[in-house]
């Protein structure tokens, strides 16, 4: 039974305990608890400490006592309940964090801090995090039990330039070879704190960088690679004896949202007034005259007057400044506007807004278009007009839609699945994503659309609202993000010299050059049906998260040049961008920084591929609620485990396993097979009769809390599309067992049965053996010498002895006589009747006499190379011939039996090997 | 008539060493008690051991620990007599019982006891209950002194004590029980 002794910080032994809970929760607690029980009260002190495990474990608090009797006269009148040693880890919620940096105002680094403790920060990835978590731990001089904080991060350069003596080899324990220096995680992430300490802090590797972190004492390992308590695939937990697991309980989500037909719909941000009402229709106005003046020499200007009444109704409807378009048949004309009646530019096409009709003008200087425009438009003609606010058009100037059907009174002004309401999702899908039809079936009415699981029929109706409008999911609207093209990315640094703390009435505009993209930047002014106006929203670089509200824009030289007002920092009264100084220059926005756009009206196409993110999204929302979600409970045999840890000790699983760890179960009567982290560990020392007793409850990814959940990224579907999400979630690898083997069969490995769609590794029976399909369809018949198929199993296999005749006889027992013994035995490794000795990679034999030193001596000359008697490496020899020499002196005399015991190495399942022992006796 | 002796050592424990207290007391001839038996065990019951009946398997799967099998504390109860003086029983049982008790002066409830009929001998003892039933007899092998027939009296109880330490064997040399 194990015993701890808790000492004092000094070294003096304080109690001994022999019972002691561990518990270990992942990116959490971590602590063990005892319980002290003296007939005198005891003078515990911070940093009392017990070590478990080869860790140091100690007491933060004053420890709870409950007195029974008086000093001295009873065994336990002095109770000590359930006292938290914490391991050293906790420290660091003692550390607060602070607005503090590594190496401030060195040559390298001229970040600067203020020592604040409500503060905001800029990372560029999790390796600027970490440099401030170390910059925090190294503030206070350590306690006895801890002499400094090493913070590892994946790479290596960073982390050693944080001052962390580490060595390659040693970072390598806990990271994968990162040699290019690649960034993990997320980046460009803004940081908030407000007097949080330095072990809530850390959480957010987590939470905001997306990158587990653990704790080995002083050693914060951030985004490290999985370490698997199991260390292959042969040593999968299994239920059994010997296995691992005594009990796997599966219980399915209470309260799990199940969901089988989903109705999805996107955000009102950035969509156009009464957007789907008027898909479809069209302003027209009717020629009614045209003619043709010639101002200029050889440039005549043409002229054609519509049926529009220039009333103040129809002045509304075009915009202060901006652009319409004038279609007729195949041939356009853009008419721009500055925001008064007058022609905007000579060599531009203009519209003259009179007060008696509407009219438009252009001036031909050469190009055919420009004739032929007037050529081709008769008197009572039609021409078409776009840019304008339809709602604000009469309607005795509205076309219509042709071919459409839907309600005149349609007024939706969220974002819609796609097609909606012109065209059915299945036919849009159909056209677009054909792929997804296979997984789902969607509506085929072009008013409803909804998308339906697959599961549907074997699961019931279950329908499902989901609202991508920032309130239950992220917001889904028409924005410039995530375009193919430069469109959403700045053109220049913006170049502030001021140092961001502006007075009262100071000028806080600033010229933000931004590439030219699809958006009109003068249109979007004056178009925003958003009485907050437009804003630029950066998302990337040092400003990532910053606002900025755009009050002109100008095309010059290709470069848009937005006016907008800086953003100030409430917690400092900061205006960002800022001037640092001349060698940081990092806190303006910068070239190729990305930014969305809201409080605009968008483009058609704009509004459609937020619509096919809003499809993409609801996919995955029902990829995650069409199916009953299960939680295993693998419970572990902790006299396995016992016995583990009398075998290698230290490198046992009782002294390796940890929260945050995977741990790797598979149960082929439940068809499952997983690799989730263990996200809570109780070992209960001496908790089952004198061995420890374990508690697991595993999970497949960190439980995030509500603010986490709510910012489940729109980024992360569209990385992990729908038809790969239901590829993994919906289809569990099922190890599938055929009777006997057929050449003719189809066999899998993890592939998915076409017949049975179950994603398949087959298992068959043959010549005695169970094996399991390496290669799916493999036409190959299952043998030893086949790496298409590996042995799990063998049914009576045994060592046997025959002689060296043809056909070989079994020996059971030789009988020799002395002085002509002359004896050849053949060992056969048998599956039942079938000879595999093929496969056997090595034979040993060695002799039973009574005499270890003469048989030792026997061995050693059976087993040494002939050609090389000073060789360590051993000849193989299967067969064994026997003389008078190979028995000892008078060996009849004193025993009058002699054994040879042969051992055949051969190989057993992926990479493992087995041996398998006989002896023979000879009489 | 002559008994085997009861050698009785009073002593203390701090949770890693027996240490004696007082001299070795012959109860016969410190109280005028002897035992009737003392039933020590050899080896009592071993302690539980980590088990699980897998209920596809046959029998059980029991952990054997390397350092191999413990065994219980285990009560027993003592037969003593008391063969004395009528005058005398109530005075002398009644030290017997505080000195096994630890209730005399310097005294410790702890108790190494070796019997010399057994032969066996354990530490780590102490009392749980002694017996409220006093069972007196008339010795019918009295004998004349001073002219007069005087008879001692026997005198029966029972005490229970609990042995904490049911392994070591405690041994009697050179006056002292160790």
């Amino acid at each position: 039974m194990s015993e701890w002794t808790i000492y004092s910080k000094s070294g003096a032994a304080k109690a001994v305990v022999h019972e002691l809970e561990y518990h270990g929760e992942w990116m959490r607690d971590e602590y063990v608890t005892v319980t002290v029980k003296s007939a005198e009260p005891v003078d515990w002190q911070f940093d009392d400490y017990l070590t478990y495990r080869g860790e140091v474990f100690s007491i933060s608090y004053d420890p709870n006592v409950v007195k029974k009797a008086r000093r001295g006269t009873y065994g336990e009148g002095f109770t000590y309940d359930n006292i938290k040693f914490y391991a050293i880890g906790d420290k660091t919620r003692f550390f607060g964090f602070k607005d503090v940096v590594l190496n401030p105002q060195s040559a390298a680094n001229k970040l600067t801090y203020t020592s604040l403790a409500t503060f905001s920060f800029f990372c560029s990835s999790i390796e600027d995090f970490a440099d401030r978590l170390q910059a925090n731990l190294n503030r206070e001089s350590q306690s006895s039990l801890v002499s400094s904080w090493k913070v590892l991060t994946p790479i290596y350069n960073r982390t050693t330039g944080r001052g962390v003596s580490i060595t390659k080899s040693e970072w390598l324990q806990y990271f994968e070879l990162n040699d290019n220096n690649e960034v993990k995680g997320e980046t460009d992430v803004n940081i908030d704190v407000d007097r949080q300490n330095c072990f809530d802090v850390m959480k957010m590797s987590y939470e905001k960088f997306g990158l587990a972190y653990y704790m080995i004492g002083t050693t914060i390992v951030i985004g490290g690679k999985p370490v698997h308590l199991n260390t292959g695939s042969a040593n999968i937990f299994r239920y059994g004896k010997g296995l691992g697991l005594y009990e796997i309980e599966r219980t399915s989500d209470d309260n799990q949202e199940l969901v089988t037909k989903l109705f999805a719909y996107g955000s009102e941000q950035n969509l156009p007034l009464n957007y789907y009402a008027n898909i479809g229709k069209r302003v027209k106005f009717q020629i009614t005259h045209k003619s043709v003046k010639t101002y200029i020499s050889d440039h005549p200007t043409y002229y054609l007057w519509t049926d529009a009444e220039w009333t103040s109704q129809l002045k509304n409807a075009f915009p202060e400044s901006g652009e319409v378009v004038l279609t007729f048949g195949s041939y356009s004309a853009h008419f721009r506007f500055d925001g008064s009646d007058t022609i905007f530019d000579d060599n531009e096409p203009t519209i003259e807004l009179n007060k008696k009709c509407l009219y438009f003008y252009w001036i031909d200087y050469g190009e055919q278009e420009e004739e032929d425009l007037y050529t081709h438009v008769s008197v009572n003609d039609y021409v078409y007009v776009t840019g304008v606010n339809i709602n604000a058009i009469p309607s005795s100037y509205i076309e219509p839609p042709v071919g459409y059907n839907y309600p005149a009174t349609l007024s939706v002004n969220r974002l819609m699945l796609p097609g909606y309401p012109t065209q059915s999702l299945h036919s849009w899908v159909t056209a677009n994503h054909s792929e997804l039809l296979s997984k789902y079936d969607f509506s085929t009415t072009a008013m409803d659309p909804w998308i339906k699981s697959k599961n549907l029929p074997s699961m019931g109706l279950f329908e499902g609202i989901v609202n991508y409008d920032g309130s239950q999911q992220t917001e889904i609207f028409p924005s410039l993000e995530n375009t193919t093209t430069n469109a959403n990315k700045v053109a220049e640094n913006t170049n502030i010299t001021d140092n961001g703390y502006l007075g009262e009435g100071s000028d806080i505009t600033m010229i933000l050059k931004v590439v030219n993209g699809d958006l009109n930047w003068i249109d979007a002014l004056g178009n925003s049906p958003d009485p907050q106006g437009v804003y630029v929203e950066i998302k990337s670089g040092f400003c990532a998260g910053r606002r900025f509200k755009v009050n002109k824009a100008k095309l010059v030289s290709n470069v848009w040049e937005l006016t907008v007002e800086r953003s100030k920092d409430d917690s400092t009264g900061r205006y960002f961008p800022y001037f640092e100084d001349a060698v940081s220059g990092y806190a303006q926005v910068k070239t190729n920084d990305t930014f969305v756009v809201t409080g605009i009206q968008m483009p058609d196409s704009y509004i459609e591929a937020a619509a096919e993110k809003l499809l993409i999204a609801a996919c995955g929302y029902l990829d995650k609620r069409d199916h009953v979600r299960y939680t295993y409970l693998p419970k572990i045999d902790e006299i396995f485990m016992q016995r583990d840890h009398d075998e290698r000790d230290t490198e046992s699983y009782h002294d390796t396993i940890r929260a945050g760890m995977k741990l790797e179960f598979e149960d082929t009567d439940l068809g499952i097979w997983q690799s989730p982290f263990i996200d809570n560990l109780t070992i209960r020392e001496n908790g089952n009769n004198g061995i420890p007793s374990y508690d697991v409850v595993l999970r497949d990814e960190k439980e995030k809390g509500t603010l986490e959940k709510l910012t489940d990224s729109i980024a992360e579907l569209m990385a992990n599309p729908p038809v790969q999400v239901v590829e993994r979630q919906q289809r569990t690898l099922q190890y599938v067992e055929y009777p006997e083997w057929d050449d003719e069969g189809l066999y899998y490995f993890e592939t998915v049965n076409p017949d049975t769609d179950v994603l398949e590794t087959s298992r068959v029976w043959h010549r005695g053996c169970l094996w399991e399909c390496h290669r799916t369809l493999t036409q190959q018949e299952p043998w030893f010498n086949n790496e298409d198929w590996v042995c799990l199993r063998m049914n009576n296999v045994n060592l046997g002895f025959y002689t060296d005749e043809d056909p070989p006889l079994p020996i059971l027992m030789v009988g020799v006589r002395v002085g002509y013994v002359d004896e050849t035995i053949v060992p056969y490794l048998l599956v039942g009747q079938e000879d595999i000795s093929s496969t056997v990679t090595s034979w040993e034999w060695v002799r039973e006499s009574g005499d270890d030193v003469t048989d030792d001596v026997w061995k050693n000359s059976k087993h040494t190379d002939p050609e090389d008697p000073e060789s360590p490496l051993k000849s193989v020899t299967r067969t064994l011939h026997i003389t008078d020499d190979d028995l000892p002196e008078n060996w009849w005399v004193a025993g009058s039996k002699v054994s040879f015991k042969c051992t055949a190495t051969f190989p057993y399942e992926s990479g493992e090997s087995a041996e398998i022992i006989n002896s023979i006796t000879i009489i | 008539m002559e008994y085997k002796k009861l050698l009785i050592q009073q002593q203390t424990y701090n949770g890693s060493t027996y240490t004696n207290v007082g001299q070795v007391v012959d109860t016969q001839t410190a109280f005028h008690v002897v035992c009737q038996e003392f039933p020590f065990k050899y080896l009592p019951e071993t302690k539980d051991l980590p088990k699980r009946d897998w209920y596809d398997e046959d029998g059980e799967d029991v952990y054997i620990p390397t350092d191999g099998l413990r065994f219980k504390a285990y009560e027993m109860e003592v037969k003593f007599l008391y063969v004395g003086s009528q005058d005398q029983m109530k005075n002398e049982l009644k030290s017997f019982i505080d000195f096994i008790c630890g209730k005399n002066t310097s005294g410790s409830p702890l108790l190494a006891v070796y019997d010399e009929y057994t032969q066996t001998g354990r530490r780590g003892v102490y009392v749980t209950e002694v017996g409220n039933e006093l069972l007196t007899y008339d010795d019918s092998n009295g004998k004349y002194v001073n002219g007069s027939f005087v008879s001692d009296v026997i005198g029966v109880f029972k005490v229970k004590f609990r042995v904490t330490d049911p392994v070591y064997s405690v041994q009697y040399s050179n006056g002292a029980l160790s």
